[in-house]
């Protein structure tokens, strides 16, 4: 990056810092004056200055962060999709080999489209090979997959997704390599997008744009999934490409050099999240890891809460557990931006905020409703306790209206305006909902608990 | 085609519904802004006052002040008791409305003349009751304080809210007379029942003294556009028993009352309050069968309007006209223009809003009232079709239109192909072969199943698209 440019994001970051603090200053401002005013309209006598003290009380502890959070992000999204220099693909010269690695275990009803989808891409067919690892399904995944297109491999036994993976890859003849999951399909730029990529000699990875796969009567949950997918990359990962650390390659859409992955030789087994470890691999071995927004790939929504449970849990152990195979790059100075960002963004943003979040939603009211009946702690000791509920009440959903916003001009610069509504119970309600899954996991893996595939 | 003719207008809907719940909420019997000494009708309301008691001695007094003030000065005065005595069962749910400021606003003045913590545990005032007395006192009410409340209920707020510095309390013996200032009425007090040495503070006049020392008893201070009288001694014991009676103190405090009602001044409380207590008490009177059955009425009866204006939505409009059936029938049939109109719809069917308008000549109900009632009598119907609007036909032209429109998009034209030679296939299929952008698929998927030209059946968790009876009598005989 020229020096201009360095100076450029230099200060995208200062300014994004400042509005960010100004920002949650300002909603903290908001808030102290809006909810002592809603709570005067059920209670016109509650006092004032004790209701601006709970209220600070609480976005101190539970919303700050998360304000601060999503205007940061937001400010630097605002840079970083103004710089963007062109949505066009890039289309010169030949295009590499490439190979698209499906590992499938029981995905009979799915595998068929996720290979047509692979097949059918705007990519010279001569130079596109489609591997299927069936990872010893019981039903009839190879047959399908085979007569869909693909040439399949198969493990005689179910040996979890890492070794599947390993064989699709050691096997695979491309230039390029794109792993992807039996229930995703790529679009039909996906290929393009993917080795356009990969173009600059210092890029190993790249996480292609994973979507949930819409559909015509979608349920909450997927409507939930949409939203967080949509933040996760349309905000998230164009903020950490803008920053140069995009952490973590998804399964459901990892492309990389193929001489990257023959170096590494297999995909580690011993964590359950080998997406976020090959890609820390890839960084460990002085490459970048980039996100390539036009690869997009849709994934199929998880249909029950139970199955999303576990498939979060999973999700968060075994980033835990990657973090805790390479500690030397958390904060490390060599790493740069990566080491900081491991730490800051993954453990404190991703991890423990959210965890302690959890924690003070229980531990807030707790505190106020023995506060109030022991008579201890006599801050709020003259306010009734129907005053300080009420305020709880109302703070809960108001302290997520930055990031309502955020989300909801993101989704609109997508054309996704149809999922605005949602996202006030994916702020309120869901978002919190997996801030609990957070703190299990973290609570699972502190105990050493052993997390596998299933649920 | 302008769409917009047909289109809702959010802003004017939650416009009417909001005056809707406000109307009715203020109209709802029961609604708490009804109450209050506001004047209605030009009338002045008599004088109503709110006796907090604590126990039967106070609601005597309270009686007899009134009594013996409506006869010196010929008014009706009509006292509502608040009653706080802890024997009282409802005493917890009376005490909540001295802090309810719209429910204090209800009187003219608020009276507390011997609220007694130890001997009938009425409880001290608390610092929310006081708010709640300053607020609607400086509204322009005239608040009564006798010694006990004064005394025993004694806090910064109250005395900032009384205006009168609470300096010593003595007992004695013998008799202490009271004098009027400026009068001539007199009062005896036993000072065995307690007198407090009060020093008022500048915004105060003194309205009786002792005639020992001169030290006041009857203070009245200003406070907003209303009046605090705090008396130095009790003013209960001598007027409700006999063994201390002590004459004139019935008319001492009479004369301060009706002294301090002349310099009130009736102020409206602040704007947000009444929005709070109109939003409060409109949303507590719906709330009820009644209410429901009142607002219901009232939002049919604005719908109605907004519909005969050409405001509401037209599918609301539709909805509020089928009721009107029977008699729309026979306006409809005797007028012209809906004639006309119903002619040129059968002539050509799928016609748009502005087409029909164009050749409507002479039309003075707007034809989209005018639509909207001969659709609600079944006699034509309507479809909104993508990109283009609404367009009206023959109820049995509907499957034409439909062709007509699914027709004029490529786009729909080759996924409804697809379905139609594959039935079975998933949105995802579709946008594989036809390398669209799923999102978009699903989007037109989800049109075509809406206006139901395409079925859609969810097999084990995959979604089955196949073509619709009224998609194949649409199309018959067509290459699809």
């Amino acid at each position: 990056m020229s020096s201009g440019g360095r100076w450029r994001r230099r200060a995208v970051y200062a300014v994004a810092l400042a509005g960010s603090v100004g920002g949650t200053a300002a909603h903290g401002v908001f808030l102290t004056r809006a909810i002592p005013w809603l709570v005067s309209l059920v209670y016109p006598d509650a006092p004032p200055d004790q209701v601006r003290l709970v209220v600070i009380s609480l976005f101190l502890l539970l919303g700050a962060f998360l304000v601060s959070v999503y205007l940061f992000l937001f400010l630097v999204w605002l840079a970083a999709v103004r710089s963007r220099p062109t949505d066009v693909i890039q289309d010169g010269g030949d295009p590499p080999s490439l190979s698209v690695v499906i590992p499938a275990y029981n995905e009979e009803l799915s595998v068929g489209l996720a290979v047509k989808g692979a097949l059918r891409q705007d990519y010279p067919q001569d130079r596109l090979e489609v591997i299927v690892v069936d990872d010893g399904s019981t039903d009839s995944t190879a047959e399908v997959a085979r007569a869909a297109g693909a040439r399949v491999l198969v493990n005689p036994e179910n040996r979890g997704k890492a070794e599947a993976l390993t064989l699709g890859i050691a096997s695979a003849r491309g230039e390029v390599i794109i792993t992807t999951d039996a229930d995703t399909v790529l679009s039909r730029w996906a290929a393009r997008a993917a080795v356009d990529a990969l173009r600059a000699e210092d890029v190993g990875a790249a996480s292609g744009d994973v979507r949930v796969a819409p559909s015509i009567r979608p349920s909450f949950l997927q409507r939930m999934q949409e939203i967080e997918y949509a933040a996760s990359y349309w905000l998230g990962k164009t903020v950490q490409d803008y920053m140069g650390w995009v952490l973590i390659t998804p399964g459901a859409m990892g492309i990389y050099k193929g001489s990257l992955l023959r170096e590494m030789g297999l995909i580690p087994p011993d964590t359950v999240a080998e997406d976020f470890d090959v890609s820390l691999s890839t960084w460990r071995r002085g490459y970048r890891v980039v996100y390539a927004p036009q690869a997009v790939a849709w994934t199929k929504p998880v249909r029950s809460a139970r199955e999303l449970r576990s498939q979060r849990v999973r999700w968060f152990v075994g980033g835990l557990q990657v973090l805790s195979k390479y500690p030397e790059m958390i904060l490390s100075l060599r790493r740069g931006a990566v080491g900081v960002a491991l730490f800051a963004y993954l453990i404190l943003v991703e991890y423990l905020l959210p965890s302690l979040g959890v924690l003070g939603y229980v531990a807030v009211p707790l505190a106020l409703l023995i506060s109030r009946l022991t008579g201890v702690g006599l801050l709020l000791g003259s306010v009734p306790l129907k005053v300080i509920s009420l305020a709880f009440l109302a703070f809960l959903p108001l302290q997520h209206v930055p990031g309502i916003i955020v989300t909801s001009t993101v989704l609109a610069s997508k054309g996704r305006a149809d999922l605005i509504p949602w996202t006030v119970p994916y702020h309120v309600a869901y978002s919190l909902w997996l801030s609990y899954l957070k703190l299990e996991s973290l609570l699972r893996f502190l105990s050493r608990e052993v997390v596998g595939w299933r649920p | 085609m302008s769409r917009s003719q047909s289109a809702p207008r959010p802003l004017l809907l939650i416009a009417l519904s909001a005056s809707v719940l406000l109307v009715a909420g203020a109209l709802l019997p029961g609604s708490a802004v009804q109450g209050g000494s506001e004047t209605r009708g030009g009338q002045t309301p008599p004088p109503s006052v709110l006796l907090v008691a604590s126990d039967v001695e106070d609601v005597r007094f309270g009686k007899e002040l009134a009594g013996s003030l409506s006869e010196a000065e010929g008014r009706e005065i009509r006292v509502e008791v608040l009653y706080l005595g802890s024997e009282y069962s409802g005493a917890d749910e009376e005490r909540e409305r001295l802090s309810d400021t719209w429910f204090l606003r209800g009187f003219s003045e608020i009276w507390i003349p011997d609220l007694n913590v130890p001997w009938t545990e009425g409880g001290a005032i608390t610092e929310e009751e006081i708010r709640a007395l300053g607020r609607v006192v400086g509204e322009g009410r005239v608040l009564l304080v006798g010694l006990n409340t004064y005394s025993q209920s004694w806090s910064p707020p109250l005395e900032e809210l009384t205006g009168v510095e609470l300096t010593s309390l003595n007992t004695g013996t013998g008799t202490v007379t009271i004098h009027e200032v400026g009068g001539s009425v007199t009062a005896s007090y036993d000072p065995s029942l307690w007198w407090a040495n009060l020093r008022p503070s500048s915004n105060c006049s003194v309205l009786a003294t002792s005639e020992a020392d001169g030290s006041p008893a009857i203070v009245a201070c200003r406070s907003g556009g209303g009046a605090v009288l705090t008396l130095a001694f009790n003013p209960v014991v001598p007027v409700v028993e006999s063994k201390v009676k002590s004459g004139g103190i019935l008319e001492l405090v009479g004369r301060a009352l009706s002294a301090a009602e002349e310099g009130v001044v009736p102020r409206p409380p602040p704007a947000w309050d009444r929005a709070a207590a109109l939003v409060r008490s409109a949303a507590a009177s719906i709330a009820t069968p009644r209410g429901v059955a009142w607002f219901a009425s009232l939002s049919y009866a604005a719908l109605l309007g907004a519909t005969l204006v050409g405001y509401a939505p037209y599918a609301a409009g539709v909805a509020a006209l089928m009721p009107l059936r029977p008699i729309l029938r026979k306006v409809l049939r005797a007028d012209r223009s809906s004639g006309k109109l119903y002619s040129l719809i059968l002539d050509a069917p799928g016609r748009s809003l502005p087409e029909l308008e164009a050749e409507c000549e002479g039309c003075r109900i707007p034809t989209k009232v005018r639509l909207a009632a001969m659709e609600a009598c079944g006699l034509i119907d309507s479809a909104v079709v993508r990109g283009v609007g609404r367009l009206w036909f023959h109820p049995r032209d509907r499957e034409l239109v439909l062709a007509m429109s699914l027709a004029a998009d490529p786009l729909t034209w080759r996924v409804l192909t697809l379905i139609s030679e594959r039935p079975g296939l998933t949105p995802e299929e579709i946008a594989v072969e036809m390398g669209a952008p799923l999102e978009r698929v699903v989007r037109l998927v989800r049109w075509l199943v809406d206006i139901g030209a395409v079925a859609a059946a969810d097999v084990g968790g995959l979604t089955e698209l196949y073509p619709s009876d009224a998609l194949r009598r649409a199309v018959g005989g067509t290459a699809l």
